[in-house]
């Protein structure tokens, strides 16, 4: 047989590189900005596409699916081209998985800050987009097994098993969160309703985690580790328990998410008892990646590569430790809704992802462009830049996590809560917010330092495009198992099966979560004083999507003593049954809003949005005064309702028929009220009444004030509630 | 056909021994894969290692 000869593709791996530097520093800038905020609140003061609200799932999709998505892709091309000694399939879906992503990614930038979201979170992007994604994904996976399918090595190595399992899993999860029924193109509402929502929510939110921030990355950490060590895995068995263990448990792991919630009580232990199991694996890869290094330990004093690595397995073993013991009850009942989340997220974020990605950087840009390192001292520079970052972010949020978590439990002897002020516990850690932002900066100039040193090498170096190589074709084999051939070798060679297996495989814990989804129903007890909303609170809830304040309010009291005298009631399965998307959110930076109707009058809540100081002096949060101005768009009103309908919610004809009679006359009503203060009527009656000015009851204020004077009253209006539940 | 398959789902008798279902199920998982692996040649084992080093 002759040696053949064939060209790895060089030129995608940089496209995505090259995108990966490029989109990081943007997704860290937004992310600085934010953590900016926290300081001085109205930093973008009446800009509306730069409010908190619409930037943090700016940041979160930029740092996720621009920032790591890029690299995943740079990486599984490179790894994958030279561990099966073959040209990608097709350059054509090489091509489309690249501009497509960036087209994604550049979408997203525009939608986001317009406030075009599902408010799901990490799946906020709306159905259009969502489409184009699975599209693309879709691209990814068949340019992938084609290239496995042309391979000219025999087995597959473990790496690839992972990107297998990403490519199959995360395609599963995008398609059923994202399900939903559009009203126009760039709106639609979740085809589940409250707790259903939620459950199919974080059973995403979980494995989006697990499929797209970490399995890709346990292969690339399987590829380049070795391959920067210059010595193989430490165990190779090692590995692949890791990887059967790893997506055989992770996806049963969601429920942790929704601790204390009105999921039934059985999926919330699965969940705990799952995801501590999951501790094995983790460490079981983690172990493995650190021992890879043993015997090169002094190359790691030298070598800022290795230096990346060590830090990033560290910190996954961290991460993979604390997110178990997160999900245990006892210590989940503080951690939820804190910084501690927070601090948890960047863990994982900063130090697995983020320098796993530069430590590649490192090692790949001068391959690529054959010749080293511009500076190394640069490079060194920025690792020790990089690890005080982390540091001075993660720590602070661990101690302002647990000071506010403790103080918004704390009670006097006469039983009222010592900070009964929710205020008061977040001025209390806004030192531990400064900490943050100076962690975040410094983690942001160790990247663009980076993006320097980077630039200078590839300036010096040269383009390689198409990398020549040779390798011996692959024998023909049978395609059964030959005499003396074990399971799992013959598997290995066989990319589909073992595709099929592993979609097997992580469908068992996939189901598992399922059909307590489907089950939930049955298990929400109804309340017969819950109604739909009516339009005007409809439009209003819109607004509350749009404005992203489920950032940073709840719409979930837990049943504790704590939340209960703070917050009122604890929330029932039974009142979300209309709720199309659930808003329980998973950070309290603001107090929980679940019961905030009727708790102050119409004007403060005009006041508060137009000067949140004024009402509540201290208060973190930015200003809408927009909200005070615009019209509201009821173009679309009546075709809401219907989607609504269609989704289950029970209008009755003439309820949508009537929709914008009924909307005028509840903005009239609340628009009487607002101004019977004097203050403000003074300032409207000297508006200018020109072509532009807009009636009070017409403004989208009225809208806003209509829902969050309706969130939580129909419990409250039940006269026994507990009763009316069967 | 989600219809009756939810009506059907949620009778199921004592479908509170899922926990303990699972656990079982993941345990037997386990072990099973950590006497497969054991039954690895090393030689085969050496090979796969050295992958990455053959390009």
């Amino acid at each position: 047989m002759e040696l053949e000869r064939y060209y790895y593709d060089n030129k995608i791996v940089r496209n995505f590189l090259y995108a990966t530097i490029i989109w990081g520093v943007v997704g860290m800038l937004v992310g600085v900005l934010l953590a900016v905020m926290f300081l001085f609140p109205n930093l973008t003061y009446g800009v509306e596409w730069l409010s908190f609200g619409r930037l943090r799932p700016l940041h979160t999709n930029a740092v996720i699916f621009a920032f790591i998505g890029n690299a995943l892709f740079g990486g599984v091309y490179y790894s994958l081209q030279r561990l099966l000694k073959t040209r990608l399939y097709s350059n054509a879906l090489s091509k489309i998985n690249f501009w497509g992503w960036q087209l994604i990614i550049v979408a997203a930038a525009i939608t986001l800050p317009l406030g075009l979201t599902s408010s799901k979170e990490y799946a906020e992007l709306e159905w259009p987009i969502d489409i184009a994604i699975a599209l693309v994904w879709v691209a990814f996976g068949v340019n992938m097994i084609g290239t496995i399918m042309r391979r000219r090595v025999r087995s597959l190595y473990v790496a690839i098993w992972f990107y297998i399992a990403t490519f199959v899993t995360v395609a599963v999860l995008h398609i059923f969160n994202s399900l939903a029924f559009p009203v126009s193109w760039f709106k639609s509402y979740s085809v589940y309703a409250g707790v259903q929502d939620a459950l199919v929510q974080w059973w995403y939110g979980h494995n989006a985690v697990a499929f797209f921030l970490t399995t890709p990355f346990l292969g690339l950490m399987y590829y380049f580790v070795p391959k920067a060590a210059g010595r193989p895995i430490y165990s190779y068995r090692l590995s692949i328990v890791h990887f059967w263990s790893l997506i055989f448990i992770y996806i049963w792991a969601g429920p942790h998410h929704l601790l204390y919630s009105a999921l039934p009580g059985w999926a919330q232990s699965l969940g705990v008892a799952f995801s501590i199991m999951l501790i094995a694996p983790s460490w079981g890869g983690m172990i493995n990646g650190l021992l890879t290094l043993r015997g090169v330990w002094d190359k790691v004093v030298s070598n800022p590569v290795l230096k990346f690595m060590v830090v990033a397995i560290t910190g996954y073993g961290m991460a993979t430790l604390e997110g178990p013991l997160m999900s245990l009850k006892n210590i989940n009942a503080i951690a939820h809704f804190s910084d501690w989340v927070i601090g948890h997220v960047h863990i994982g974020a900063l130090a697995w992802n983020g320098f796993l990605t530069f430590a590649m950087l490192y090692w790949l840009v001068p391959k690529l462009v054959k010749t080293n390192i511009y500076s190394t001292k640069l490079a060194n520079t920025h690792f020790w830049i990089g690890t005080l970052g982390i540091i001075l972010y993660a720590i602070p949020m661990y101690v302002s996590g647990f000071t506010q978590a403790s103080m918004w439990k704390q009670f006097n002897p006469d039983g009222t809560l010592v900070y009964g002020n929710f205020l008061e516990t977040v001025t209390q850690i806004i030192p531990m917010y400064w900490m943050r932002a100076i962690g975040g900066t410094l983690y942001l100039v160790g990247a663009l330092i980076m993006g320097y040193n980077l630039y200078k090498t590839i300036r010096k170096g040269q383009s390689v495009e198409d990398e020549e190589a040779t390798a011996m074709p692959l024998q023909k084999v049978s395609s059964k198992r030959v005499a003396g051939e074990k399971y799992h070798p013959w598997l290995e060679r066989r990319p589909v099966r073992l595709t099929l297996l592993a979609t097997l495989v992580i469908l068992i814990g996939g189901v598992v979560q399922i059909i307590p989804t489907l089950m939930v129903k049955s298990n929400i007890p109804t309340i017969s004083a819950v109604n739909p909303y009516t339009p005007l609170e409809l439009e209003g809830r819109d607004i509350y999507i749009r404005e992203g304040c489920v950032s940073c309010h709840s719409q979930m009291i837990r049943p504790f003593r704590s939340e209960v005298v703070r917050y009122g009631d604890y929330s029932r399965a039974g009142e979300f049954v209309y709720d199309h998307p659930f808003l329980w959110g998973s950070k309290r930076t603001g107090p929980d809003l679940l019961r905030i109707g009727g708790k102050y009058g119409d004007s403060w809540h005009l006041n508060h949005m137009y000067d949140p100081q004024s009402t509540s002096p201290g208060s973190i949060m930015p200003a809408y005064p927009w909200l005070l101005f615009n019209k509201l768009d009821t173009e679309q009103t009546l075709k809401k309702m219907k989607v609504m309908v269609d989704l289950g919610v029970p209008y009755s004809e003439d309820e949508v028929s009537n929709g914008l009679i009924n909307l005028d006359k509840q903005a009239q009503e609340i628009a009487t009220r607002l101004l019977e203060d004097p203050q403000f009527a003074a300032s409207y009656n000297t508006e200018d009444r020109n072509a532009d000015f807009v009636p009070l009851k017409d403004r989208e204020i009225v809208a806003l004030i209509a829902y969050m004077q309706r969130l939580g009253t129909d419990l409250s209006n039940a006269l026994k509630p507990e009763q009316n539940e069967n | 056909m989600l219809q009756h398959t939810k009506e059907y789902l949620a009778t199921i008798e004592g479908v509170g021994a899922y926990p303990l279902f699972s656990l079982l199920l993941f345990t037997g998982f386990f072990a099973g894969l950590i006497w497969w692996t054991l039954t690895f040649k090393k030689t085969k084992i050496q090979k796969l290692k050295n992958i990455p080093f053959e390009d």
